[in-house]
């Protein structure tokens, strides 16, 4: 499966982003090889509102089938889950290697829901 | 004659100073072009003639015929349509209405709809004093991202045959520039303040680029210093007068239209100058560009 | 974390960017970052030394090569571009005036492929540092339409300041109004701070800013600034708060000391911090900090 992972930084193993639409850039890779396919710097970052749904068609653009993600507003999970992208979410995962990891062993949590709002708080 | 009140600073007396202007002179139009808040009304009595939506077009695509070959995805310039090879959609509220997908579909597959983005009300206004003049506000849905097509709408739906004031949006914005374009004079309200100065300056320099004739009011005078008319007379603009603050305006506007009409005697003494200095700049350019 | 409080108003002039500049000054461990890119202020206040100035390239505008073009004669005068504009932006000498949005349809429809799509510059970006912190803000030229992405490159380089400096907030002083650049700077903020003044405008403005804020699901909390200028408006401003279960954060009332500090150009907490302790100032951040570490679910 081509698999998309939200990164930060240049380090290696690649540090996960805890953002998904604002992250810095989306590493792309073959899920069965580990080989990276591409590394796409998120320019739909600067965009005003829900840069998530921005993100989610630039994965699918690049063929990308499932998502290893942090939380998905409900926009940006409508966009995926229309476009037909499955998501994992990365958990407490920091770096792709240990993410990739624990998704190969069925380890991450499948969102397949409606994302729920966090509702009004009254400070 | 068409004649629009901008501010550059929000909260600088803009509205206060279009209604009063537009009270002073009875049986003339008031349009309220400010339409992501527009209040101009909370100060009158209108006797309503309508109220209808303003709407813009978006994109229907039929399933039948789309293959969710991506085109119009690619194309949008505005990230209203996303598609992948399973699906095809479209974000309405992301639309600007360019026609351009529909254009480069290759399988006809896109139609287009119409959809809400705000209204425009019109009426006749009863108060104060008896007016008998129009008024029309534009108001912009929450959410949506630009309220230039009703100020567009508000503008081609005045009156022709008499005065027209209009209440113009803060800001230096394409809105503002939509309330202004092509208006015979337009007045600049400014404060005495440093944020009053500054933001004063960004909407001479927009009103300069439209290549319109204005003059200044300055508003809420006494508070801060007399930076502004340095700056108004190093820039060599005119000055149409001023407008003391005072608590009492403050708290009489602060009421809506029943504080409005406990002041109005004294509110039209203040204005009188003011219009009639309007009134001799603005006629005396009637005619220049 | 970083957690990021974005400061507007609904309506211009109740003091939201006077306040943002005290909380910024007050609160401490903060980037500043000034979003109201129509009319950026605080800069006056904190006098920024500027490290970065950089223009920002907000839209794409058409430009139609004159050479390639000749006046029409490219495509026998068929003029498809000017048919098929739907913003009325380009000329009948074939020039593209400031209506153009940068959909793109020109350059699609032109036989002779005279026209390209540009990047255009719509404004700047700058950053800077003051006595209470590092700064970002974002100037957008006058009468542009690109105001919401120039917000969020402010947003995005206020937060990248605040990782490089180790901040743990980020202020944000908003927009008035309800349009994009509001709904730009609320995206992915934490908290909300809503300024209002007791009067009609300012009241109705807060409704329709408060269905906004709503859509948003961020919590929010108002202050009410210049309260004893209408104590019945000030009555209906709460009972509002309280019909839609927002906390009123802070009631002050009008000072002249508060419009003087503003005149010498001094932030008002810095010249006259009585004023702001006597009215619950400290409370109000404690709060706020409370509130943002909940959302956010750290301790």
């Amino acid at each position: 499966m081509v698999l998309a992972f939200s990164v930060k930084g240049d380090a290696t193993p690649p540090l996960l982003d805890e953002r998904f639409g604002r992250c810095e850039a989306f590493l792309v890779l073959d899920s069965e090889s580990g080989e990276i396919q591409s590394r796409k710097v998120n320019s739909g970052a600067d965009a005003s509102s829900s840069a998530g749904i921005t993100a989610v068609q630039t994965l699918a653009n690049a063929g990308v089938q499932g998502i290893v993600a942090p939380h998905l507003g409900p926009k940006a999970e409508d966009a995926r889950k229309r476009l037909g992208l499955r998501v994992w979410n990365q958990g407490t995962h920091t770096n792709v290697d240990s993410a990739l990891e624990a998704w190969r062993r069925g380890e991450l949590e499948e969102i397949t829901g409606d994302s729920k709002p966090k509702g009004l708080h009254r400070a | 004659m068409e004649i629009c009140i901008v501010s550059g600073k929000g909260g600088t007396g803009k509205t206060t100073l279009a209604t009063w202007l537009f009270a002073y002179h009875g049986g003339s139009a008031l349009l309220d072009c400010d339409v992501e808040e527009p209040n101009a009304g909370l100060f009158l009595d209108v006797g309503w003639d309508s109220v209808e939506s303003v709407n813009t077009g978006y994109p229907i695509i039929d399933e039948y015929f789309c293959a969710n070959c991506g085109a119009c995805a690619s194309f949008c310039a505005f990230g209203a349509i996303l598609s992948s090879p399973k699906a095809t959609f479209v974000l309405p509220e992301m639309c600007h209405d360019c026609g351009g997908c529909g254009i480069v579909c290759p399988h006809g597959a896109i139609t287009f709809g119409e959809r809400k983005t705000g209204k425009i009300g019109q009426g006749v206004v009863n108060s104060p004093r008896e007016h008998g003049g129009f008024f029309s506000y534009g108001e912009l849905n929450v959410g949506e991202f630009s309220g230039v097509r009703i100020i567009k709408k508000l503008r081609e739906s005045a009156p022709k045959d008499r005065l027209v004031f209009i209440d113009g949006p803060p800001g230096t914005s394409c809105s503002a520039v939509a309330a202004l374009e092509n208006v015979d004079y337009a007045v600049l309200v400014g404060e005495p303040t440093p944020f009053g100065i500054s933001d004063m300056a960004m909407a001479v320099r927009m009103i300069r680029e439209l290549g319109l004739p204005f003059g200044v009011v300055v508003n809420k005078a006494g508070i801060g210093n007399d930076d502004i008319l340095d700056y108004c007379h190093k820039e060599g603009l005119t000055i149409l007068g001023s407008i003391p603050f005072k608590r009492t305006v403050a708290e009489s506007m602060a009421g809506g239209r029943e504080g409005w009409l406990e002041m109005e005697e004294e509110n039209l003494q203040i204005i009188a100058p003011i219009a009639e200095a309007l009134a001799l700049e603005a006629g005396l350019s009637q005619g220049v560009s | 974390m970083i957690a990021e409080i974005v400061v507007i108003s609904g309506k211009g002039g109740t003091g939201k960017t006077t306040f943002a500049s005290s909380m910024f000054a007050a609160l401490g461990d903060s980037v500043l970052a000034d979003c109201d890119v129509d009319a950026p202020d605080l800069a006056i206040l904190l006098d920024p030394v500027p490290s970065v100035h950089e223009a920002f390239a907000g839209a794409r505008k058409a430009w139609i090569d004159p050479v390639v073009c000749r006046n029409g004669a490219a495509c026998d005068g068929l003029s498809p571009c000017i048919t098929r504009c739907r913003f009325a932006a380009i000329r009948s000498d074939f020039r593209v005036d400031r209506h153009c949005e940068g959909c793109g349809v020109c350059f699609h429809v032109c036989p002779a492929g005279a026209i390209t799509m540009r990047e255009s510059t719509t404004g700047s970006l700058m950053v800077g540092s003051t006595e209470y912190g590092p700064m970002v803000h974002g100037l957008l030229e006058p009468g542009e339409e690109t105001s919401g992405k120039l917000v969020s490159a402010v947003r995005r380089r206020a937060r990248r300041e605040a990782t490089d400096a180790g901040m743990r907030f980020i202020i944000t002083d908003g927009s008035p109004g309800i349009g994009c650049p509001v709904i730009s700077s609320l995206s992915g903020a934490h908290h909300v701070v809503i300024v209002t003044e007791p009067s009609i405008s300012a009241l109705r403005d807060m409704e329709r800013l408060v269905d906004l804020v709503e859509s948003f699901h961020i919590p929010a909390t108002v202050v009410i600034n210049k309260a004893d200028i209408s104590e019945t408006m000030t009555v209906r401003v709460q009972q509002f708060c309280r019909s839609q279960g927002i906390a009123v954060g802070m009631t002050l009332p009008y000072d002249e000391q508060v419009i003087n500090a503003i005149t010498r150009r001094t932030i008002p907490f810095v010249a006259y911090p009585e004023f702001f302790q006597d009215n619950g100032f400290g409370p109000f951040l404690a709060n706020l900090k409370l509130s943002v570490a909940d959302y956010l679910g750290v301790s």
